[in-house]
């Protein structure tokens, strides 16, 4: 015989890890809280069909992924979130001539991958995502971070063509990109010296 | 032939979708002669490359007892409505 559910060992055993993976993706406390909440308690409503299949570590974190689209396509719907943005319009023009070449030059990172172990670059990191508004980061985060398709990011963010997705992305990196040049390469370049 | 414009967008695609081979084409040939756009390539292999591993910047990061305390109560709220 099945034992009766225990949400709470759940949440003894996984509530960290699942409120991490909640907070990675979306990037705020109180609502990857309520996620956690809300898969724990979908999870006890579902617990007689739960098969036993998977793990209940599985099981769990496959709600929670729902949880987390459910978010934010609720968020998204129908709210005509504009993604172009006057940052990356401003950095594509200063970036490119009228011919849509390069009219600068970038300086190489040097060792980039060395950066990845340093705590400091972490915070940089993630302070360049936090200068990105919140819809962009969440359409970061959830195509590098969950592996979501084009197609997927359409639904979930509510947006017309793939199309748009890409050159958001596109945008997005492009902000990215610039943010870490100027605020972590170009200075570790110069203590380097 | 493409336009570095052009190309950074490509950059970008390739990363998460496999590119048309026309586009692909252009995308490496326009490679070839742009330096900058090398680079530019590489340093958002390198974001792409950094934020898979952003999962692990969270490993320290703990529920609060508050929402522990709070989860508990509307779980067993719950449950008392399902006995």
């Amino acid at each position: 015989m099945a034992s009766p559910p225990d949400p709470e060992q759940w949440l003894n055993d996984f509530g960290d890890s699942l409120y991490r993976y909640a907070l990675s993706r979306t990037q705020n406390p109180e609502i990857a809280e309520d996620l956690v909440q809300d898969t724990l308690l979908a999870a006890l409503q579902a617990e007689k069909t739960f098969a036993q299949k998977s793990s209940v570590k599985t099981w769990l974190f496959g709600i929670l992924k729902h949880k987390i689209l459910d978010h934010f396509r609720k968020h998204y719907k129908e709210a005509n979130v504009s993604f172009d943005d006057s940052i990356s319009n401003d950095l594509r023009q200063h970036y490119f001539d009228e011919n849509d070449h390069w009219q600068q030059d970038f300086p190489e990172w040097l060792n980039p991958d060395k950066s990845l172990e340093n705590h400091q670059f972490w915070t940089t990191f993630r302070i360049c995502l936090d200068t990105l508004p919140s819809h962009q980061a969440s359409l970061f985060l959830l195509c590098e971070m969950e592996g979501l398709t084009a197609k997927e990011l359409c639904k979930v963010f509510d947006m017309k063509t793939t199309n748009n997705v890409w050159v958001t992305l596109s945008r997005i990196r492009m902000r990215l990109r610039a943010c870490l040049e100027s605020r972590w390469f170009e200075k570790s370049t110069d203590s380097g010296e | 032939m493409h336009t570095c414009k052009e190309v950074i967008d490509l950059a970008s695609k390739r990363l998460i979708s496999k590119l048309k081979w026309q586009e692909n084409l252009g995308f490496r040939l326009h490679l070839i002669i742009c330096r900058t756009c090398v680079r530019y390539t590489k340093q958002l292999e390198f974001i792409s490359r950094a934020s898979a591993q952003l999962d692990e910047q969270f490993r320290d990061t703990k529920l609060s007892v508050k929402a522990r305390k709070r989860i508990i109560h509307n779980l067993s709220k719950q449950q008392s409505n399902i006995e």
